[in-house]
């Protein structure tokens, strides 16, 4: 499924992929629930390791991390595995993302 | 009383908010507007780094860095005064931005807690408490913005809390400033 | 704030506009984007905003004195009246060739002889501009300033204060 608005693209068309592309900024982490709702499902009906593409995402606010967040406390909780391809020339995903793996140290982080 | 949090006094503020390379006020309601702050926060990334060699990595930094603290301002601002004042200075090795909005008194007073808080507390673990608790006990909002741009970026935050006569009201004056090497 | 109205203020310093010309452009861009996220449908109003605007920070940069100081461009937006103010500051004998210009301006446009804006020794560069402000949008222009001045080279505080009312503009290309 492809979610597709002005500002940003998920698409988690292939199995255990999920890539995020674009700016996401959305008012709150409840606003965020309906474009994860695709994370959430993919992360359910995964087969192996979900990998989260975040390498074209230029930007993601605090309620959007605390959203991911959620999402990677979820997978912990059901035990699957969860890896994060993130773009090292994008300052605050270098930043940031990196230390969600304090949330969960068995979060594979994938710096390109 | 006027409180003063961080590095901070009425000097040094006045200064500051003299000969602004530039700033931006406006009205923004946080039902109806959202979509301006990441709007503004571009411009003024943009703005701020024509004139450098890095552009592209600055300007993402600078970006996060003004959506946070105009989110933060949009967030806490009390109902219909919702007008958001927001001030960039350019100095030789600095950025400094000052956003300004009126807030209630729960709301400075939970301003004061946190910025009292990154005195004794590592900001890392904070953040990743609240978190933790953001999902244990389903909160509207992230309230990490703020720890996150201290943490990540390397800012320093200094604040002016001033309470408007005869009200449960104040002018919150958030001052943010990031060293650069350009 | 109601859905249709508008209003915000921005402050510059006239140098960083020189030393970057792209600011100009990029203020103007992001003034006019304000609008038509306000105002979805009206895609022309906020071109003909960021044009005008342009032109706006283009003469207060090119003209104004202390150009060390903030100047301010505020805009404000009810229903269909959009009212842009510029405040600079400008010696009086710039403000005299202003008003005047703009005087000329207004009598041309009865006149439509339009060759003799474009040749004259000062803002020239603007006749175009303003006549199709004034022409095409029917817009107003209103120049004022604080303090009676002491002589020519007076330095002093002006508002340049732009009125468009969008039912006026001729969308026809």
């Amino acid at each position: 499924m492809i979610i597709k608005t002005d500002d940003y693209i998920i698409d988690s068309s292939i199995l255990n992929e999920v890539s995020i592309s674009g700016s996401m900024r959305l008012p709150s982490p409840l606003s965020y629930d309906q474009p994860f709702s695709l994370i959430k499902k993919s992360l359910e009906n995964c087969t192996d390791t979900l990998t989260v593409n975040l390498t074209s995402l230029e930007y993601l606010n605090s309620s959007g991390i605390t959203s991911l967040a959620r999402i990677i406390i979820q997978a912990r909780k059901d035990n699957k595995d969860m890896k994060l391809i993130i773009n090292n020339s994008i300052p605050w995903q270098q930043k940031t993302l990196l230390s969600l793996k304090q949330l969960w140290e068995k979060l594979d982080i994938e710096s390109i | 009383m006027t409180t003063f949090l961080g590095n901070l006094d009425e000097s040094k503020l006045k200064k500051l908010k003299e000969k602004v390379s530039l700033s931006f006020k406006m009205p923004i309601d946080h039902s109806k507007d959202w979509e301006k702050c990441s709007l503004i926060s571009n411009f003024f990334a943009d703005y701020c780094v024509s004139s450098f060699y890095k552009k592209k990595e600055i300007k993402s930094i600078l970006s996060t860095i003004i959506n946070e603290l105009i989110e933060n301002a949009m967030k806490h601002s009390y109902q219909d005064q919702n007008e958001i004042n927001i001030f960039l200075k350019n100095c030789e090795k600095e950025i400094i931005f000052i956003t300004e909005n009126i807030a209630t008194n729960d709301t400075a007073n939970n301003l004061i807690h946190t910025l009292n808080q990154l005195q004794t507390k590592d900001i890392e673990s904070l953040i990743i408490n609240r978190m933790k608790n953001n999902l244990m006990y389903n909160q509207e909002q992230s309230e990490i913005g703020l720890l996150n741009i201290i943490h990540n970026f390397k800012t320093s935050i200094s604040a002016k809390i001033t309470p408007i006569d005869k009200t449960n009201l104040n002018i919150v004056e958030i001052i943010t400033r990031l060293e650069h090497g350009q | 704030m109601k859905n249709n109205s508008l209003n915000f203020q921005m402050k510059f310093l006239p140098t960083d506009i020189i030393s970057t010309w792209k600011r100009a452009s990029l203020s103007s861009i992001f003034c006019s984007s304000l609008f038509s996220n306000n105002q979805q449908k009206e895609v022309f109003l906020s071109n003909v905003i960021a044009t005008v605007i342009n032109e706006c920070l283009e003469l207060v940069v090119k003209y104004g004195a202390k150009k060390t100081e903030n100047y301010t461009l505020t805009c404000n937006k009810t229903n269909n009246i959009t009212t842009i103010t510029l405040s600079f500051f400008l010696q009086f004998q710039q403000i005299s060739l202003l008003k005047s210009y703009l005087k000329k301006i207004y009598l041309i446009k009865k006149n439509n002889n339009f060759e003799s804006i474009i040749f004259t020794k000062t803002f020239a560069e603007l006749g175009y501009a303003i006549y199709s402000f004034i022409e095409d949008y029917n817009g107003s222009i209103k120049i004022d300033y604080e303090k009676k001045p002491r002589n020519v080279t007076t330095i002093l505080k002006t508002q340049i204060t732009l009125n468009l009312n969008s039912k006026d503009l001729k969308n026809d290309y």
